[in-house]
Formats: structure tokens, sequence, C-alpha cells
């Protein structure tokens, strides 16, 4: 269980009533991560959702060749900053993520145990709902500035750096 | 207004009830689009929610203008595939559409007119959770399919 402030502080819980803050709050764990570690790995089961309080996160996914592993690429495509959501396949059948997230720096976290999470939509349909909505709000986001990355590097190839296309060996 | 048994072909319209069932198909059509045709355009208002029932669909997203030239043509997003759904912008805020849908052959839709079932989520928490649960799941994998497009172009 967290403190109840620490849910008051992130934006993205603003919808809640207290009762569901209090209930958000009984599911959740406080998390400190160092710089250059990784909170979750693409391709990993998807028990928790998170939500950054400080410090920011990198997202970022491999490219394999096959046969060629010196050619290993990471690609950090966005980043996360304090108060937003990530990890949200925790919430999508089949639970995997399809990225990772690395801490960029020292963060703070909360983690929501996202079968509990689950439990709770199941018996408060608002709660459901205004969840379900805020973070279908953030996707809707990330994808527009994921689709004007794209295009960006498509027009202008020879500039081929982009807000976030960090890419490193 | 549709049969209830166009909907409960699809998976997802199993989780409704019957009450939810005959709300959404009182606000649903059937339309055949012939190859080639746009259902709508990026950045247009979304007012209207699909589901693909036979043939097939093609999401993309036309290209930055440079100022000498007018057409840079568009990037291939995604394939739409029969029980999809797409067209999500119309129940997920702004309700803008974030890419142009064309029928890439003959393709048959259910369409859902999505000021009113936008109405029937104020009425019905659990209908608002169950469509933009999906609407979701449809976003992130749109965003994992752009993901690997930027990785293409860039590695």
């Amino acid at each position: 269980m967290i403190p109840l402030e620490l849910v008051q502080k992130i934006r993205f819980f603003s919808f809640l009533n207290p009762d569901q803050q209090k209930s958000i709050a009984e599911i959740s764990e406080e998390k400190q991560v160092e710089a250059g570690a990784m909170i979750y790995k693409e391709k990993e089961r998807a028990d928790w959702l998170y939500f950054l309080v400080s410090g920011n996160v990198d997202r970022l996914f491999t490219i394999e060749v096959e046969f060629h592993p010196e050619q290993h690429k990471e690609i950090v495509y966005g980043e996360v900053i304090p108060g937003e959501m990530f990890g949200i396949y925790a919430l999508i059948e089949p639970r995997i993520h399809s990225s990772g997230a690395r801490a960029a720096k020292h963060c703070e976290l909360i983690k929501i145990d996202a079968v509990r999470l689950l439990e709770l939509f199941e018996k408060d349909d608002q709660l459901a709902y205004d969840f379900m909505k805020q973070a279908s709000k953030t996707i809707e986001k990330r994808l527009n500035m994921t689709l004007e990355q794209l295009a960006s590097v498509w027009t202008y190839p020879q500039d081929n750096v982009v807000p976030f296309n960090k890419e490193r060996e | 207004m549709i049969s209830l048994e166009n909907l409960r072909r699809y998976p997802f319209f199993g989780e409704l009830t019957h009450a939810q069932l005959i709300s959404i198909a009182s606000i649903s059509s059937v339309e055949t689009y012939p190859a080639g045709t746009t259902l709508f355009q990026k950045d247009q208002p979304a007012n209207t929610l699909y589901f693909l029932e036979t043939g097939s669909v093609d999401l993309f997203y036309p290209l930055l203008v440079k100022a000498d030239q007018n057409d840079l043509g568009e990037i291939a997003l995604n394939e739409v595939n029969p029980g999809d759904p797409f067209g999500i912008g119309s129940i997920i805020e702004p309700y803008i559409y974030p890419a142009t849908a064309r029928t890439a052959k003959s393709s048959q839709v259910i369409k859902i007119e999505a000021i009113p079932l936008r109405a029937l989520f104020e009425a019905d928490k659990r209908l608002a959770y169950l469509f933009t649960r999906l609407a979701t799941k449809t976003a992130v994998e749109l965003l994992d399919a752009a993901r690997v497009q930027l990785a293409a172009a860039i590695a």
C-alpha cells in the first residue's frame, strides 16, 4: 500500500473519488529505480502498471538480426515524464510488454498490481471507464507523436533526427 | 438498424448484454464499398466506428508537405482484417481520426454512429468501459505497427 497523498500527486488520477483513491493506494507499491536499470523488458509478462512520480524513463525496443548478434540495436522511441503512465500492456491481453522501459535517471515509481486493478474494474464500472478513458488518451497521444516521428523520418531522411529517436548501439 | 446476428459474429460483442446489443444495433448499419474507397481521412472529425466484415482496409499516414513538393504520398501503416475494429478515434478524445483508411478490395463494414454511441456511454459505464478497452487495445496495436515502421526507417 502507498500513502494516499502519492495517489493524489499523480495527475492521471485526477478523476478518482476519495474511495477510489483509497482502493488504488491499497493495490499499489512504491519503487525506486537507479539510473540505467531496466524496469521491464520487451516480451516480458506485464503484471504491473506503472506511473512515474519523479525522474525520467526511456521506452525502447530492440532490433535483432538473425545470426548477427553484433548488429543488435536498441532504439529509444519515447520517454516518460513525471505523472505519466507506462506499461499499458498490463491491462491488455495477452499482457506481454511489446517494448522495454529503462530508467534514464534515478526514478521514483508507483506500480499497480494489474490483476487486482482489473478486479476493481469488474466491481466499479465508473472507475473502469474513467481509468481506461485516461489510458486511451495517453496512448492516442503517443500514437500521434510516433506517427509524426515516422513521417518526419520518411520526409527528411537526411536529417534523421527527430525528438526521442536516440539510437544506441 | 442491423440484426443482432451481425454483431454476435464478433467475439467483442459477446461481452455485451442483450439490451446493450439492441442499443448498438439501432445505431449501426452495414455498407459495402468498392476497392480504393477512402472511408475517412487523417484529422477529420471521427463520427463513425467501423468493424470490417469482409474484404480488406489499409490505414495510411500522409507525409509532410515540403515547400517544393506538394504530394509526398503516404506511409502504409497497417492492414485491417475481417473482424477487426477501426476508426477508433471516434471513441477516444479528442475524437479525430489519426490516420486515413481506404479499402484495399471490395469491403463490407459495420458502421456504428459514434455520437449516439458516446451518448450511450454516459448512461451505461460498463458499455463505455468495454468499448474504450477495445479502442485502447487497437490503438496500442497501431502504435506497435508504427514503431516497427519507425525502426525500419531509421535502422
